[in-house]
């Protein structure tokens, strides 16, 4: 499947290079995923692959779930999805201000103090919105 | 028939459609057409010649009775005579110059025959005219639907057939029966069941009149069988047992008017669960006897059951996990229908 | 079988089929979509998609609530059609056939969906048919045919109430006509 690419490639590629720092320097990340609001996956680390397509996927279809239950809710727009289970978690954190709208997906196990995950997550969050703006 | 004599000149006279200002409803629309179109069938059969007009030239002016008054009025004290076409089907006729829609080719018919007469301000003898008669009868609809198949069978679409009634042609199918023509009008009253009364005849001919309504082959033979007689197809038989092919195009095919699309909905999905023979299939169906007969007549007509040789196999059917509703299925479907039949505003 | 779970329809099919615009025509809330903006105009052009379900409900006199469900389109979020699909009473699959596409999405829409739940009532609609054809719906016929599957197959414009309803209402007619013991009185 072709993948459009709504960002210009130098863009995407200081993206996938602030994944990869991010994953590095957080040893229990074990995916991040950068994703356009309808499920397309822009950067992955580690590297594209149908897992990351797939997580792409399904976390965009989780980030609208949840923008129509705040919506209904009358809580506006929401900032951020986390899946907290016995061995890991996955945080879903909208990005502000890009164009198309993006999402990041993280995936981390257990080991991570989820606070200092969702932390770090949203410094990496206006990284990637000061990339991606250019 | 009551014959003008030669030496006697026919009368013309002009009649107007005159379509509703607010026009939202399709059925308005369809009443207007079968009107037109039975006047075009009627050509050369009536006493007097009737010709479209507009309303101030004409003579009669056929309005709906959503017409505003006042315009109606006016009309009448320009010395018109007003027929009305009412769409209300529960509703009686108000005096013998409204029309309910489905109206009878017969009753349209002795209407004009009637309108006729008061222009003429003179009282003719009433004599029964033999062309209502023949419009009516229904012997000859199995020979046209029967010719259909036939022209089907033959599989020649380098040549076009008119269809003729006594008055002319009025509709036209292609050779291999894959296609025909013919005006909207005559398309309302061929899906209305009112066309295939008369005699019609098949013709040979080069092409068809230019500007007409196109149509897959299925629709004109689905038609004439469903509303042909609601007795069985001679080619059916009451104790085979049949199955479905495959399901006709409803989409294109219903009339769009809930009660027969139910019913056919019913007939076509007893008959896909477990072949059946058709007095089987009226125990089975759960709908009129009149209903299953017709869509049954039109499925076969159209190819779309065969019969099956064989002992029949009992269906199998694979179970799948669904919730049930409380108050069972049966139920609950009754209550879908009228909610949605309510929210389409019928 | 679940005597408290949801009564549910799904509606399914490629990208722009419709999916959306026949649940929208007929529900009787506004449904909750799932739209998001379409970064994919080469699949299809439009403005936007759907990336999790549409939901919309009938709300019956007596209380009954039949839920609505329509699922992407995109294949890429396949993963939810087997968890809208399971359970349904019956599934419609709309198709575009305009689309270059319209065989292979019937094929392969009706495969997965008959795999999810086999005996599940299924009913295709196809959109923007052109009836220049002889017999416009005989190759969607024929391809079902050479996997041995018959299944009502309708011309339709999901954009107005009455064909969608004639959806649903093939896919009651259906289900009743599996029904073994007629229950007293006539609808
Ligand atoms: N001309 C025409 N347009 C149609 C017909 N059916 C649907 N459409 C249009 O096609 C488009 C379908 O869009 P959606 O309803 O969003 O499609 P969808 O199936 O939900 O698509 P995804 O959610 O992206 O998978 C709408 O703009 C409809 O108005 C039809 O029969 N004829
Ligand atoms: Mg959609």
């Amino acid at each position: 499947m072709a993948t459009p690419s709504p960002f210009k490639p130098a863009a995407v590629e200081a993206a996938q290079r602030h994944l990869e720092a991010f994953a590095l320097g957080n040893s229990d990340v074990a995916l991040t995923v950068l994703t356009s609001g309808d499920g397309f996956e822009i950067a992955a680390y580690p590297a594209k692959g149908p897992v990351t397509a797939r997580v792409a996927a399904m976390s965009s279809s989780m980030q609208a779930l949840a923008q129509a239950l705040t919506r209904e809710a009358g809580l506006g727009r929401n900032r951020s999805l986390i899946v907290e289970t016995d061995t890991g978690s996955a945080i879903v954190l909208d990005l502000d201000d890009t164009l198309p709208r993006t999402s990041l997906a993280v995936i981390a196990s257990n080991r991570e103090l989820l606070g200092k995950l969702i932390w770090a997550s949203r410094n990496l969050c206006k990284q990637l919105e000061k990339t991606l703006g250019q | 028939m009551t014959a003008p004599a030669a030496s006697q000149a026919r009368t013309s006279r002009n009649i107007a459609l005159l379509k509703p200002a607010r026009d939202n409803e399709d059925l308005v629309e369809h009443a207007l057409q079968l009107f037109d179109s039975m006047l075009w069938v009627f050509r050369g059969t009536t006493r007097s010649d009737w010709t479209l007009s507009p309303p101030a030239d004409a003579d009669v002016v056929v309005v709906h009775q959503a017409e505003a008054s006042d315009r109606v009025n006016a009309l009448r004290s320009q010395g018109k005579l007003i027929v009305v076409l009412s769409t209300q089907r529960a509703a009686q006729a108000a005096d013998e110059h409204t029309l309910v829609y489905p109206f009878p080719a017969t009753q349209v018919m002795s209407l004009l025959e009637q309108l006729d007469e008061h222009l003429d301000g003179v009282r003719v003898e009433k004599a029964p005219t033999a062309s209502p008669a023949a419009i009516a009868t229904n012997q000859n609809t199995w020979s046209f639907v029967d010719a259909v198949r036939t022209v089907r069978a033959a599989r020649n679409p380098g040549i076009w057939l008119s269809v003729e009634d006594s008055h002319g042609p009025v509709l036209w199918v292609r050779g291999d029966g894959a296609r025909y023509q013919c005006s909207a009008a005559t398309q309302a009253a061929l899906r209305l069941g009112q066309l295939s009364g008369s005699p019609l005849v098949m013709e040979r001919i080069a092409t068809p009149r230019a500007g007409l309504l196109n149509g897959p082959g299925d629709e004109l033979l689905w038609h004439c069988a469903y509303h042909a007689s609601n007795s069985y197809a001679p080619w059916l038989n009451e104790s085979t047992t049949y199955r479905l092919r495959y399901w006709p195009d409803l989409g294109q095919l219903r009339i769009g008017d809930d009660l027969t699309t139910t019913s056919q909905l019913r007939v076509i999905a007893a008959l896909d669960a477990l072949p059946s023979s058709p007095r089987m299939l009226l125990k089975r169906a759960r709908v009129a006897r009149e209903h299953a007969i017709r869509t049954l007549n039109a499925l076969s007509a159209c190819g779309f059951i065969e019969v099956v040789e064989a002992a029949a196999p009992t269906a199998q059917r694979t179970q799948f996990q669904a919730a049930k509703p409380q108050s069972g299925f049966r139920q609950l479907f009754r209550n879908l229908r009228r909610h949605l039949q309510r929210r389409s505003g019928r | 079988m679940n005597a408290a779970g949801e009564l549910k329809i799904v509606f399914t099919g490629p990208m722009g089929a419709g999916k959306t615009t026949a649940i929208t025509a007929i529900s009787d809330t506004p449904p909750v979509s799932t739209e998001v903006a379409n970064n994919d105009q080469q699949a299809f052009a439009k403005a936007s998609t759907t990336v999790a379900l549409d939901f919309g409900q009938l709300a019956l006199s007596d209380g009954t609530v039949v839920r609505l469900y329509g699922t992407p389109g995109q294949e890429r979020f396949a993963f939810m059609w087997e968890i809208l699909g399971r359970g349904a009473m019956g599934v419609i699959l709309l198709i575009d056939a305009n689309s270059p596409n319209a065989l292979n999405d019937l094929e392969h829409y009706t495969r997965t969906f008959r795999g999810i739940s086999p005996g599940q009532p299924f009913v295709v609609g196809i959109g923007r048919l052109h009836d220049a054809a002889d017999d416009a719906l005989a190759p969607f016929r024929e391809r079902l045919a050479t996997h041995g599957i018959v299944v009502p197959i309708f011309s339709v414009d999901v954009r107005k109430h009455e064909d969608t309803q004639l959806l649903i209402a093939t896919v009651m007619a259906i289900l009743e006509a599996r029904m073994p013991e007629p229950e007293h009185g006539h609808a």
